[in-house]
């Protein structure tokens, strides 16, 4: 296993409330498959994800990456690289200077890293704008350059928190195929969040669906369709049908 | 309308007394030892600037670690010099170390252990009364860093020292760079802390005031002033500069975080600076109370409550003065503030830049400088308005034109995030001109008035520098009284008045911030924060 999560559970006390943000939540993602948390806002996708980085630590349970226990491991020593639902691009450093931030940290040689950020620019499709600051780019750009810039230190499991939220639709749809393609040709393992379910279905090779911090169903998008085991999952998968048949030919409108 | 009554209130109240410095001054000082002042003020400044801004760099970084224990009471320690008028840390200061100070007699046998009158002890004073104004001004740019940036770092496998070099550090160089230009601007004009500690080392304030009041010596005066002037006036254009050319951008929506960037050793190091940096801040206002307490300092240690007697007989009369016209201040402040933030974000017209350029320009001019630029001017009649010199209506003057600056960036920050669309709205609706800023948008400024004018009064109710130049027989203010104790040697009586003087500073602070329901537990300095 990859990832494996242990009866996870985090409680934020603030002025004597309580909130139980995740609740005994365990999770097994095999080497090379893309996992979606699916939920509402609110229901504890985010602070998973941050456990698993390192940000928050949990108040009970545990998390094993490639078989290595995490806790009390500082973020900086996890072999996992996160894409900020902000993008969180550093503001003072150009396109090239974010992505090589990692490799600098690692005291990659100067050749070896500039063909590592150009390699990763060019799969991203970034390739010519290395010297442009972040605040030059488009949106879709920005979350090119942080999906690169986590990317290039070739991370054991890649953190998605909503990457897409704060971009249009359209580009949306096509940053969603994008980071298939990534994952099938690296063979990336990858835990996503997201609040849309057609992201979900889209992306997903297991979707895990939670409430509250708790899991409510996990398992293929297949098995979502057939087999929804609550009314709260028909009704959060609400807005999707499946449509038999096979897709012949698409006729432009228009 | 409004507008050309600013235009009118600014020309005669910044530009025409200003005007007179060049008209007082004849001929060139060409006496070479008119340059040590010049030289004295440039080295105490840098000096100062230097250790204020580094200070205030370090609580800056540990206030805003959400786990470091006492971050509330390390930032109130920060901005309590803030409450005082500078010079009080002076008297704190020769109550420790002078030839009668409690150190010198307890502790060293009655020897000097340094010569605090001089360079050294008017760093040391500088540096405690501005590392406040360092302090706010990183505390704002570090607040404004999102913690999704040093998350990024740590996430890429950045260490707390890499993150803090490469992200932190170049994120706050503008915020460095002004907090070290801004107290730059207030040593150089710091006048009360030269006055009574600098010995024979002296600087271009206290000189110019000496030449102007001792020695009658208007030409002297006037070019001590300019050259007091123009330092500062680089030093604030090149700080509007800088701080045009800011790169933060946030982009995206952040995520709350009670995550800790810095590991818990350096966190252990900020504990242990904010702790001694407290400890100092209390020790010296310590010894105010203790001076306060005490009969003669040096001489007789032994309790004393009639010192409080004394002063209040003294001096009741100039702190009622200093309060009505620090609270009067206030309001006057605020709406002018407001008003020229109005015109400022929300209307187009002609010499909009000026207005804004010659509002912010008060903020540059020493307050020496406007001081004995008004001395000047106003010892005649003006335009048929009678002689101002000598009365209240100068100095609530001078307070007004110098806290203008503050009430005008309070109310543009404001302005800035009411929504135009509720003005919009309003004026669709049928609201106009003065009636739509006074009963749509005053009302959604209100919490800026408000802060603003807590601002104007503590600043108003502490200053020295400029006010010392027009105050009479009639009119006088308690800062006055104080220096003035200072100079006569009675010590604890200028503790006593200083204590009084905190205390009421702390009392209005307080009440304001009751009225506006702004109660929260942002610490002493909490009401100056938000400007
Ligand atoms: N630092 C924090 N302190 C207190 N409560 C928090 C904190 N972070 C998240 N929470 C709470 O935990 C719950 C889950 O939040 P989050 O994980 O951000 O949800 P999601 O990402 O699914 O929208 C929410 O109720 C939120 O208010
Ligand atoms: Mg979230």
């Amino acid at each position: 296993m990859q990832v494996s999560i242990r009866d996870l559970t985090k409680i934020f006390k603030e002025r004597r409330r309580e909130t139980v943000a995740v609740d005994h939540f365990s999770l097994e993602v095999k080497s090379g498959q893309l996992v979606t948390l699916l939920g509402s806002s609110g229901c504890g996708k985010t602070t998973i994800l941050r456990m698993i980085a390192g940000f928050e630590s949990p108040s009970s349970g545990s998390i094993f990456i490639s078989g290595k226990e995490m806790n009390g491991l500082p973020p900086n020593k996890r072999p996992v690289a996160m894409v900020f639902q902000s993008y969180a691009l550093f503001p003072h450093m150009s396109v090239f200077e974010n992505v090589a931030f990692g490799l600098r940290v690692r005291n990659v040689p100067r050749k070896e890293l500039r063909e590592r950020v150009e390699k990763i620019l060019q799969k991203v499709g970034l390739n010519g704008k290395e010297k442009r600051g972040p605040n030059q780019l488009s949106g879709g750009e920005q979350q090119r350059v942080a999906l690169a810039r986590a990317l290039v230190v070739n991370p054991e499991v890649l953190l998605c928190d909503e990457p897409f939220s704060n971009i249009d639709q359209s580009l949306r749809i096509k940053m969603r195929e994008e980071i298939k393609r990534l994952q099938k040709e690296l063979g990336l393992t990858i835990l996503f969040v997201t609040h849309d379910q057609e992201e979900a279905f889209y992306l997903s090779d297991k979707i895990v669906l939670i409430d509250s911090g708790k899991i409510i169903q996990e398992g293929t998008p297949k098995e979502f369709y057939e087999n929804p085991k609550t009314e709260f999952v028909k009704d959060f998968l609400g807005g999707l049908k499946k449509v038999n048949g096979e897709l012949v030919r698409v006729v432009a409108l228009a | 309308m409004f507008l050309f009554f600013l235009f009118v209130f600014f020309s005669l109240f910044v530009l025409f007394p200003l005007g007179h410095l060049f008209w007082g001054f004849e001929k060139p000082v060409l006496d070479a030892q008119i340059w040590i002042p010049f030289f004295n003020s440039l080295k105490l400044g840098a000096m100062v600037s230097f250790f204020a801004t580094f200070f205030g760099f370090i609580l800056a970084l540990s206030t805003t670690q959400k786990k470091l224990i006492g971050r509330k009471f390390f930032a109130s320690m920060a901005t309590l010099p803030l409450i005082s008028p500078p010079f009080v840390l002076a008297i704190a200061m020769i109550l420790l170390f002078g030839r009668q100070g409690i150190l010198t007699q307890k502790l060293f046998g009655g020897h000097t252990l340094f010569h605090i009158y001089g360079f050294w002890g008017l760093t040391f004073v500088e540096v405690l009364a501005y590392t406040p104004t360092a302090y706010l001004i990183l505390k704002g740019i570090l607040e404004a860093i999102p913690p999704s940036l040093k998350e990024a770092s740590l996430n890429l496998g950045g260490g707390h020292r890499y993150t803090f070099l490469k992200i932190v550090l170049p994120l706050s160089k503008q915020g460095l760079l002004t907090a070290f230009l801004v107290v730059f601007m207030e040593s150089l004009a710091d006048f009360g802390n030269p006055l009574i500690l600098s010995g024979n080392f002296e600087v271009l304030a206290v000189k110019a005031y000496m030449e102007m009041t001792s020695f009658y010596n208007v030409n002297a005066a006037t070019f001590m002033a300019l050259m007091l002037l123009f330092p500062s006036l680089i030093a604030f254009f090149s700080q509007r500069i800088f701080l045009k050319k800011s790169v933060v951008v946030v982009s995206g929506k952040a995520q709350a975080s009670s995550f800790d960037w810095l590991g818990k050793k350096p966190r252990r190091f900020l504990t242990i600076f904010c702790s001694l940096f407290s400890c100092i801040i209390i020790l010296m206002y310590g010894m105010i109370l203790i001076g306060s307490l005490t009969k003669v300092w040096g001489l007789k240690f032994e309790l004393a409550l009639e010192n409080f007697s004394q002063v209040w007989q003294l001096s009741h009369k100039t702190l009622f003065d200093s309060i009505f016209l620090a609270f009067l201040s206030g309001p006057v402040t605020g709406l002018l503030g407001m008003g020229i933030a109005y015109m400022v974000v929300r209307k187009k017209f002609l010499g909009k830049r000026f207005l804004e350029a010659v509002t912010l320009f008060a903020f540059a001019i020493p307050g020496t400088v406007l001081g004995l630029s008004y001395a000047l001017a106003f010892n005649k009649p003006v335009l048929g308005l009678p002689i101002l010199q000598g009365s209240a209506a100068i100095i609530l003057l001078l307070f007004v034109v110098r806290n203008i600056p503050v009430g005008l960036q309070a109310g543009v920050a404001v302005l800035n995030q009411v929504d135009k669309n509720i003005e919009e709205a309003a004026q669709n609706l049928g609201a106009k001109g003065w009636g739509l800023f006074r009963r749509v948008t005053l009302p959604l400024m209100a919490p800026a008035f408000f802060t603003g004018w807590a601002y104007s009064f503590v600043k108003a109710i502490t200053a020295i520098s400029a006010v010392i130049f027009v105050v009479s027989g009639n009119w006088s203010l308690v800062t006055v009284d104080i220096l003035g104790l200072v100079e006569n040697g009675e010590l604890s009586y200028a503790a006593a008045l200083s204590l009084i003087l905190i205390a009421i500073v702390v009392l209005v602070l307080l009440g304001i911030k009751f009225l506006v329901g702004l109660v929260s537990t942002r610490g002493l300095g909490g009401a100056l924060r938000g400007v």
